[in-house]
């Protein structure tokens, strides 16, 4: 069975005034049918510039170089623009993690909504059809008061519900992947839940594929099958969430989760993060960007590629020296 | 709602006569720290005596406290009579209703000139930044900001009058020998067109067209920044990448997304704009010999005619009060976050 989206070889580099930014380093996912997947890391680690790469909205100063990007075995990169607005929002939608400011401040939720279907309507579809299936879809995810919230403006209404109607455009056309970035930190805790909660339920029951985005690794591990550990523009470490979260073999996995207070006796046992990420201008990063952080770094972490051990099959880590 | 729009626009209308009360004490007392004595100037003539001077003094009602003078002079505004001009002996504000439309007429000309030139330029270059177009931008509001506009207005006389002719003479709105057409509107154009004259509509347009590039000129800089700033803000904004991320086509997005997102910065400005064009280009007025409301009142800030001045300096705040107005609920009606102040 071919993957929902597959991933090989992504390098990104961002042209600035101040220098050439190393994004993406050698980046590999995949996400399978009706599989949730996290990706996981600091911020400032490449995961939403990995979820931009996808979409094609990194900007016209990113350089993209990949051996595959795949949506259900077709190559997305030989689509030329025109062709690919039939897979933004169509096929691949997003959603944001500031739902507030993703919406149009001067258009009512509703007419966005409409605008969205609309421009991916096979057929001519008339404003009212578009509306009345906006109104389904605002209903099924169980919006109260649909009708009226048609006609809000999104500063009219909260954070949680602006992410709700993001949802809702995001299923509105069927997609078979969803890339969710970030979609709750803006959000306070209990909103958290819910708006995971429905997110989650739609996608599962719908069967659509889910690229999960963030740095909660709570969240990550209470809603997703798989987990991608990302650090500094590469990947580290991919597997069941499982296996990752609660017994990971990546040096960084294993800070990641010692710097979390969940499941910890007292604040003792929390150890904050060492170091920082290193500066993606410089020319001379080591081939493993987590070396100058490691505590069990050694020369070969510097100059030779980093090679990929497989604990189990479904799992892959990318370091020297793993723990076991 | 709509009840609540009006309550807040009595309400501004009222917090404005605080304001307008402050401009016609600053004015007052302005005026009369200028030197020169008007019952001189009016008396002027060899022959006149001191005992006539001070009678005219007296009649002018200049000889009583300048704290009288001025419970006098609020009283006449109260009735709406802002005292007579003393160079045209017509009461000033039947002066004022013969010249604004002139001023209008040319001020709206003006600002639409410069509406069409900076609006689509600044989306121009904001959509192409740091293309030609945009470095032109650079030049053009440097230029623009730093020429005073009747330097500007001297040198399109010299280039296209003196030099090369293919401009009407800079005098007034229309030449010597045409006939105006029955005042309806007092605006040339528009009278012209409406007894179907097209002769002395385009003449009138095309007499127009100096002073108003000279009065555009200051106009295109900031509207033209606000214009690329506010597109480029709105084209980095969050909405944007969403509408993209959603397939919405790129037409759309430019129009219904990041055009009216853009023009909220540009709407506060065209209202600074508009009420400086009408207050304060009395310059290229006197310039282009443009018988409108600014030259009319430099005329009397020279011959000491304090009626005059006193009253162009109070319209022009009520012009800057009513059209803030405008803009707020302008502003309001576009965006829903825009809440009008009270």
């Amino acid at each position: 069975m071919t993957a929902m989206l597959e991933i090989d070889n992504l390098t990104l580099e961002f042209e600035t005034p101040a220098g050439r930014v190393h994004a993406l380093d050698n980046v590999g996912l995949s996400v399978d049918r009706g599989e949730c997947v996290a990706l996981v890391g600091e911020s400032g680690s490449g995961k939403s510039i990995t979820g931009m790469a996808i979409m094609r909205l990194n900007g016209p100063n990113a350089r993209i170089r990949a051996s595959r990007i795949a949506l259900d075995g077709t190559d997305l990169q030989g689509l030329t623009d025109k062709a690919f607005q039939t897979i933004r929002g169509r096929r691949v939608a997003m959603i944001f993690q500031n739902a507030k400011s993703a919406l149009n401040p001067l258009r009512k939720v509703g007419d966005t909504l409409t605008d969205i279907l609309r421009a991916h309507a096979p057929e001519r579809l008339s404003r009212r059809d578009a509306r009345a299936r906006v109104l389904d879809m605002l209903e099924m995810i169980g919006i109260r008061e649909a009708e009226d919230r048609m006609y809000a403006y999104p500063a009219e209404l909260s954070g949680g519900m602006c992410q709700r109607i993001m949802i809702a455009a995001a299923l509105l056309c069927e997609p078979e992947l969803i890339i969710a970035d970030e979609p709750t930190s803006a959000l306070d805790v209990t909103t958290q839940v819910k708006v995971m909660d429905l997110l989650m339920s739609a996608c599962r029951e719908r069967g659509v594929a889910v690229l999960f985005i963030t740095h909660d690794l709570a969240l990550a591990s209470a809603y997703c099958d798989r987990a991608v550990v990302m650090h500094a523009g590469q990947m580290l470490e991919d597997g069941p969430a499982e296996e990752v979260f609660v017994h990971p073999r990546h040096p960084y996995s294993r800070m990641l989760l010692d710097s979390m207070p969940y499941g910890k006796e007292s604040a003792a046992d929390l150890k904050p993060m060492g170091g920082n990420l290193p500066d993606l201008r410089r020319d001379d990063l080591p081939a493993c960007r987590f070396a100058e952080r490691c505590s069990r770094v050694q020369d070969c972490c510097r100059t030779q590629s980093i090679p990929e051990a497989r604990p189990s099959e479904a799992h892959a880590v990318r370091c020297f020296f793993p723990h076991d | 709602m709509k009840h609540r729009t009006l309550r807040l626009i009595a309400w501004r209308l009222l917090m404005a006569l605080p304001i307008l009360f402050g401009v016609i004490v600053v004015t007052f007392v302005l005026i009369r720290a200028l030197p020169g004595d008007p019952a001189i100037v009016y008396a002027s003539g060899p022959n006149m005596s001191q005992e006539d001077i001070d009678a005219i003094r007296r009649a002018m009602g200049l000889d009583k406290s300048v704290f009288e003078q001025f419970l006098i002079y609020l009283n006449n505004i109260a009735h709406l009579n802002f005292g007579n001009s003393l160079v045209t002996g017509q009461p000033v504000l039947k002066d004022f209703g013969e010249r604004l439309p002139a001023t209008l007429e040319l001020a709206v000309f003006a600002f639409a000139l410069s509406l069409v030139v900076a609006l689509p330029v600044g989306v121009l270059s904001a959509l192409y930044r740091d293309s030609w177009i945009d470095q032109l931008v650079r030049v053009i509001t440097s230029v623009s900001a730093a020429m005073p506009g009747f330097f500007f207005g001297l040198i399109l006389i010299f280039i296209f009058y003196f030099l090369m002719g293919i401009a009407p003479e800079p005098i007034g709105r229309l030449s010597g020998w045409s006939i105006a057409p029955p005042t309806v509107t007092g605006f040339m154009t528009i009278d012209a067109a409406l007894i179907g004259d097209w002769e002395i509509f385009w003449e009138a347009l095309g007499k127009m067209l100096m002073p108003a590039a000279s009065m555009a000129i200051f106009a295109v800089a900031p509207l033209m920044r606000m214009m690329r700033g506010g597109m480029i803000d709105a084209l980095d904004s969050d909405y944007i990448k969403a509408a993209r991320a959603y397939g919405i086509p790129r037409r759309k997005i430019l129009l219904q997304y990041a055009l009216p997102n853009a023009m909220l910065p540009v709407l506060a400005t065209m209202g600074m704009v508009l009420s400086t064009m009408l207050g304060a280009n009395i310059m290229i007025e006197k310039l282009f010999a443009w018988p409108g409301i600014g030259s009319y009142s430099v005329n009397a800030l020279t011959g000491v005619d304090y009626a005059p001045v006193q009253a162009f300096v109070l319209i022009v705040a009520v012009l800057f009060v009513l059209m803030t107005l405008a803009i707020d609920i302008l502003s309001a009606a576009i965006d829903p976050r825009y809440k009008l102040k009270g």
